[in-house]
């Protein structure tokens, strides 16, 4: 290998001898130049090293010849030169000034122009050699060399190239051109390079020279640095990164503990910048005494502050790579200039605080572990100056804000947010809590977050939707009453959040609760967005400890405060002759939907420690999850289903279930309270919806309470009712009580049936059917009494167990109970009331199917002032009703109400009938009829009329005269659907007893005008069937 | 429309049958957590006041008329005048400890620090020893023919301790409890039910079957004197009771209401119509109630129900 390595080393040294004698020979050698060139960019430095002086004194002559005026050296030629001197630098280092300063003068010469102080004209290829070639000198020096070249002495010297490579940088359109310059400085002042920070001697002495040209450097780099997003992302990251590290160069505190006592002093004005010197000597004067003094460095601080304002612009540059940059730049100075630039330190920290929100994670990962280092040294008392002037920078930000959100950019109100979250984050556990026990501070903060959270109303709803049936938890639970009046975007609002999250997470929850509480009690015009703020707030909070859970205890009971909780929720004029209008009940709805939010909030912190809090809250909130305004019951709903995943429950079903003793006592007592708190009835429907048989004894003992009072509480019974009615509703979903209907049978099924219990010789227990009683009362007490006294003798011969009645469930009692009671009130003359009990009556009826002994009173009971309903013809909706209860009587009692049914009812419902008859006659599809309640009355008849004739049983006269009224609507000239019902109300008749149907329908047949042909022949058919 | 009656903050239910006594139970903590029923079917009910739940419910006998809890240990007494000493064990059932019988009766009886005073045979009282069950002293009437002993009452006067009960004929005498000797007497109306004291004012208040209260007043000689009467709706009261803090007298009658007076001026302040039975026992808590941050009233009934109360306070 080493041979192998050496044999090759030699040879390399031998042609690299052959070029340089070449171009010895011939200068204008280009080949010999290039090849020279090559061969030492692929060789090892120690080959180089070893030609070093050759090289020099070969090339020389040919930098002397070039640098002669006239010289005919093409720029190609020139360039080459240039390159192979790059290379060279590449592989050497430079020990020696003069050398130094001979080459440096050379390039120079090449690019500048010194009468007229500008860069020459020369191509953009050879300007990027003459900067590239020049970067490899200042990176080859030797560290001796260092030492000697960077002295204030030759500033002046060192100037100028500087000069002129800002120049190439700022001006040249050739961006590989540009960077070259840039990094050429950077290599200039030894920053380019990683291992360029360690040496701190070395960092200091170069400062001390480029202290010179810092105003100059920087104020052009940021210029390059802000130059307009077109040219790209890179031009401006060199810049930034050069900006950097020269300023940290220059402001680095190189021996911080003798100087931050002089720091803090006030200094005289010092005179430092002259823009023109008389002579050379006052200039060296003036290079002599300059050094880097307190005062130079408050000066530069204040010069450098302008500048770091300027870049905050970087920090919603569109390239990641430029805002990466700007972060490194300003940990850069975080890390080594806090004491030296307080001035401008705290712009940097505004800029990593935007930058730590930024969307690129990269970025907003390195800014937060920036500012984290910082948030841990603020305590110390070194930062004291630095935390003042961030409270003052924060204060700013603050005050800022309004106006930002005045606008409508919302770009900049995230930027204003981020910066926020940013201080919040950085003064942290251990500041932020000082900072906000100042009273203006606190103020100016949660007034901000005030104004910037202002709900807008107008889009809210105020109309009531009335579909108590409808809660499923699967539906679309958005939050819809949240629209705020300055901005849109969902980003925003969870900035907000965050800063609340914040605010909670390092300890300020006590402070900012307590204000917005009083904001809360005492400013009406700033409630809801307090709530919306003490919301998140409290959402933020880790339960340890009694004071927090005092905190929330605090505003559970302040939200639950009936002057915030109870609102008026439709356009009204309260009993103090207030008019609460649109306006207010727009608020009202968002205030009661935050408010119920809160308490949703509140459990899904306190987790199952919040059932202490369900007696006070459940009641509360379950009444809005059933109001009648959409956006306030799926704010109801959300807070119930947070309420039962806090507290453990797998469902709102369950929750309701396990704490009904909490919230019945609530309905009760609202229930009993009058009109105005309906909100009993709100709750009782959701009740009814979501809970299972398991709160059925509970719901009974409220609904028994209630039926009490009716008796001594008039004035709303009405309400009382809508009560009995959701509770037999509720029966019918608890209990699975289907209300399908018995299989058909006809009337020949029914024969047999009945002769099949004839032939087992049993008797039907109970026949009360109007039709058996022919006996006299004299007769029937005599047969009782026969039956009495052979009952007894039996019982006495031989003890059999007695049929004994069943005792019937609470609820079956009740339901009696509230059937008996309800029925009273059918004769009303409030129209609500009579629908109402007729609703009552048909839902409850059929609960007790399974127990005749207590349905059968009841329906007689009902009866008498059932039967009356029917003779309020001119009222279509009661008939409607009453006919519907009919139907389920007709179902439930058969032959019971047989004979009263066909003396009493039928009679008047055919009559109604066919008296409507005439009025839907010719009613099109488009006819205002159709919407009518007489129609509505008819669809109902005609579509049930069949099931009672059958069920009851009817005779054949019954039978008849109900064909002949139903046999109008057959015609063609009435409504489609009427004739459908009707003849479905002949099919299930000729099914029920062919025989005597086709008797009749033939019988009607026989005459019937043309506008019945058409539906006949279906009617034959089904005779024919 | 007509300003509506106050509202309970909370009502207890359970399967409490006809409760006839409640008891706070005295505790070391400063605030009051648990309130104890006795019921006809002979269950105790301990409900918890932190969560308004019951907690735990124990068979202690039959009828049981009073329940007086001493510390950790429990006392009842049953109409067949058997008085139990009840003792816990690990954590959660009382056992039986110790019994001792007086006379039956609906009397409740009295505890006084380490003692309980009952109604015996023949008018009597015994005052017996709870560490014990035996019985310490026995309290005579001067009088005969005075029927049943239907309440006590413990009066302080003069830094001393008497005692008043109240007798089936209307004739309520006052005892000294350190002589054992009656040392005043006054007839009211008959069939007394029950009785309170203020030791400040040295008024008290007695409430019998009928529909009047009566104030009577005892002065430093022990004469016993009748001052007023207060004629209430209804016939009936089961219990008369002075708030501590001597601002507030309630009664609860048999027609279910509660009254609440004015101990200044005796002047009716509200009638609660909560209850669907009589009203037969009233308590205020000792101590905060932390639930309701308050002191609270309770009020047990023949409906089987517990109303409390946060009322005038």
């Amino acid at each position: 290998m080493d041979t192998k390595d050496n044999h090759e080393s030699i040879e390399q040294l031998t042609r690299m001898k052959i070029a340089c004698s070449r171009i010895f020979q011939n200068q204008k050698d280009v080949e010999s130049v290039k090849e020279l060139q090559s061969l030492i960019r692929s060789a090892r430095p120690t080959i180089v090293k070893t030609l070093e002086p050759l090289i020099f004194s070969v090339f020389f002559p040919v930098l002397k010849s070039i640098s002669e005026p006239n010289s005919s050296f093409k720029e190609k030629d020139k360039q080459q030169v240039v390159d192979t001197f790059k290379v060279f630098f590449e592989k050497i280092s430079i020990e020696k000034l003069p050398l130094f300063f001979n080459i440096y003068g050379f390039l120079l010469f090449e690019i500048y122009d010194h009468m007229n102080h500008s860069v020459l004209k020369i191509s953009e290829e050879y300007k990027l050699s003459i900067v590239e070639c020049m970067t490899a000198l200042a990176k080859c020096l030797k560290s001796s060399l260092i030492a000697e070249l960077y002295v204030k002495e030759n500033a002046p010297k060192l100037c100028q190239m500087i000069y002129v490579v800002l120049e190439v940088a700022k001006n040249e359109q050739f961006r590989a051109l540009r960077i070259a310059a840039i990094n050429c400085i950077m290599a200039i002042a030894h920053v380019l390079e990683d291992h360029d920070f360690s040496d701190l001697v070395m960092r200091d002495q170069i400062a001390e020279v480029f202290l010179f040209f810092l105003p100059g450097v920087a104020s052009q780099l940021k210029s390059i640095a802000l130059i307009d997003e077109k040219y790209g992302h890179k031009v401006p990251s060199v810049a930034l990164k050069a900006w950097g590290r020269i300023v940290t160069l220059l402001m680095q505190d190189y021996n911080a503990c003798d100087r931050k006592i002089h720091l803090n002093q006030p200094t005289t004005n010092p005179k430092l910048v002259k823009t023109r010197w008389k002579d050379e000597n006052e200039l060296k004067q003036y290079i002599k005494d300059t050094q880097r003094s307190p005062e130079w460095y408050k000066e530069t601080d204040k010069k450098l502050q302008q500048i770091i304002v300027e870049f905050a612009k970087l920090t919603h540059h569109s390239h990641p790579t430029v805002r990466m940059e700007l972060v490194k730049m300003a940990s850069l100075l975080l890390e080594n200039c806090v004491h030296t630039m307080p001035t401008s330190i705290s712009h940097v920290i505004d800029i990593i605080i935007i930058l730590s929100e930024d969307c690129d994670s990269c970025i907003s990962q390195k800014s937060k572990s920036v500012l984290n280092d910082l948030s841990k040294k603020l305590v110390t008392n070194e930062y004291k100056a630095l935390l003042d002037n961030l409270e003052e920078s924060f204060y700013g930000v603050v005050t800022s804000m309004p106006r930002k959100f005045n606008g409508i950019d919302e770009r900049v109100q995230i930027v204003a947010l981020n910066s926020l979250i940013g201080y919040v984050d950085l003064f942290g556990k251990h500041c932020l809590t000082r900072i906000l026990h100042s009273t203006v501070h606190l103020n100016r903060l949660v007034l901000t977050l005030i104004h910037v959270c202002e709900f807008d109303r107008s889009d809210v709803s105020t109309l009531e939707e009335y579909t108590t049936t409808d809660y499923d938890l699967n539906q679309d639970l958005h939050t819809s009453w949240k629209k705020f009046r300055h901005f849109k975007d969902v980003v925003v609002l969870k900035k907000i959040e965050t800063v609340c999250r914040l605010l909670t997470k390092y300890g300020a929850t006590p402070i900012v609760t307590d204000f917005l509480l009083d904001i809360i009690i005492s400013e009406p015009e700033q409630r809801k967005e307090a709530i919306f703020l003490l919301n998140e707030v409290v959402a933020g909070i880790e339960l340890n400890g009694d004071h927090n859970f005092n905190i929330v205890k605090n505003v559970v009971s302040t939200y639950v405060d009936s002057t915030h909780w109870y609102l008026p929720l439709s356009v009204m004029i309260d009993e103090y002759g207030y008019e609460h209008t649109l306006g207010d009940v727009q608020t009202n709805i968002i205030q009661v939907c935050l408010l119920v939010e809160g308490i949703g909030k509140v459990a899904s912190i306190l987790n199952t420690n919040f059932k202490q809090f369900l007696l006070k809250t459940l009641y509360l909130v379950l009444e809005r999850a059933g109001s009648a305004h959409p956006l306030v019951r799926s704010a109801g709903l959300l807070a119930l289903s947070d309420i039962s995943k806090a507290c453990g429950y797998h469902t709102i079903t369950e929750l309701i279930n396990n704490n009904i003793d909490y919230f019945s006592f609530h309905i009760e007592r609202k229930l009993n309270r009058g009109k105005e708190n309906a909100g009993g009835l709100d709750v009782l429907a959701v009740v009814i919806q979501y809970s299972t048989k398991e709160v059925l004894n509970s719901t009974c003992d409220v609904v028994k309470e209630l039926l009490l009072r009716t008796y001594d509480n008039r004035s709303n019974l009405n309400s009382y009712l809508h009560v009995f009615k959701m509770f037999v509703c509720g029966l019918h979903k608890w209990l699975h009580i289907e209300t399908v209907d018995a299989p058909f049978k006809t009337k020949k099924q029914k024969q047999e049936e009945f002769e099949e219990f004839q032939v087992s010789n049993i008797e039907p227990i109970e026949d009360f059917s109007d039709g058996v009683m022919g006996k006299s009362a004299e007769e029937m007490y005599k047969e009782d009494m026969e039956k009495s006294r052979s009952q007894i003798e039996q019982e006495c011969n031989e003890p059999v167990e007695e049929y004994k009645k069943p005792e019937p469930p609470t609820h079956i009692k009740l339901t009696v109970a509230i059937l008996s009671r309800t029925l009273h009130y059918l004769p009303s003359k409030n129209q609500t009331r009579k629908l109402l009990v007729l609703e009552i009556l048909k839902n409850g009826l059929p609960v007790l199917k399974e127990w005749e002994d207590e349905l059968l009173p009841i329906v007689h009971q009902i009866w008498s002032p059932l039967v009356d309903r029917f003779k309020e013809g001119e009222d279509a909706v009661i008939v409607n009703y009453s006919f519907r209860l009919l139907v389920v009587l007709a179902k439930l009692s058969k032959e019971f109400i047989r004979s009263r049914t066909a003396k009493e009812v039928l009679p008047n419902i055919l009559t109604i009938i066919d008296k409507l008859a005439k009025e839907s006659y010719l009613k099109d599809k488009g006819s205002a009829y159709r919407y009518s309640q007489n129609y509505k009355l008819q669809c109902t008849i005609l579509e049930n009329l069949a099931r009672i004739v059958t069920d009851l049983d009817m005779l054949q006269q019954d039978f008849d005269k109900a064909m002949e009224t139903v046999f109008k609507y057959v015609s063609d000239k009435q409504p489609i659907p009427l004739q459908k019902s009707a003849l479905v109300c002949f099919e299930t008749l000729v099914k029920y007893d062919p025989k005597s149907a086709a008797e009749k329908i033939n019988s009607l047949v026989e005459d019937a005008p043309t506008e019945f042909e058409k539906n006949v022949a279906v009617m034959k058919r089904y005779l024919n069937e | 429309m007509a300003v509506l009656p106050p509202d309970p903050v909370f009502c207890l239910k359970s399967d409490m049958d006809h409760i006839h006594s409640l008891c706070f139970p005295t505790t070391n903590e400063n605030y009051t957590s648990r309130l104890l029923a006795a019921t006809e079917n002979g269950f105790v009910y301990f409900w918890d006041l932190e969560t308004n739940r019951l907690q735990h419910k124990q068979t202690m006998g039959e009828s049981i008329q009073a329940v007086h809890s001493l510390q950790t240990d429990i006392i009842t007494q049953e109409k067949n005048g058997l008085i139990k000493l009840w003792t816990i064990e690990n954590n959660s059932n009382y056992e039986l400890s110790k019994t001792y019988t007086c006379s039956g009766g609906y009397c409740r009886s009295l505890l006084l620090n380490e003692n309980l005073i009952a109604p015996q045979e023949d008018s009597t009282l015994d005052i017996i020893d709870i560490k014990t069950m035996t019985k310490q002293n026995r309290f005579i009437p001067h009088k005969p023919k005075l029927g049943n002993v239907m309440c006590l009452q413990k009066v302080e006067l003069g830094g001393k301790i008497y005692i008043l009960g109240g007798y089936e004929t209307g004739d309520v005498i006052l005892w000294d409890y350190s002589t054992s000797q009656p040392c005043g007497h006054i007839k009211l109306r008959e069939y007394i039910t029950s009785l309170t004291f203020d030791p400040v004012s040295g008024r008290g208040i007695c409430g019998n079957a009928s529909n009047t209260l009566q104030i009577f007043t005892i002065d430093r000689n022990f004469n016993i004197t009748l001052k007023c009467e207060i004629s209430i709706t209804n016939d009936g009261c089961n219990i008369v009771k002075l708030r501590r803090d001597r601002k507030i007298f309630v009664s609860g009658g048999w027609d279910g209401s509660l009254r609440m007076f004015s101990w200044k001026s005796l002047r009716l302040l509200v009638v609660l119509s909560e209850h669907r039975g009589a009203v037969t026992d009233v308590q205020f808590s000792p101590k905060n109630v932390r639930y309701w941050e308050a002191n609270i009233m309770a009020a047990s009934g023949a409906d089987g129900m517990i109303s409390l109360w946060n009322l005038y306070n």
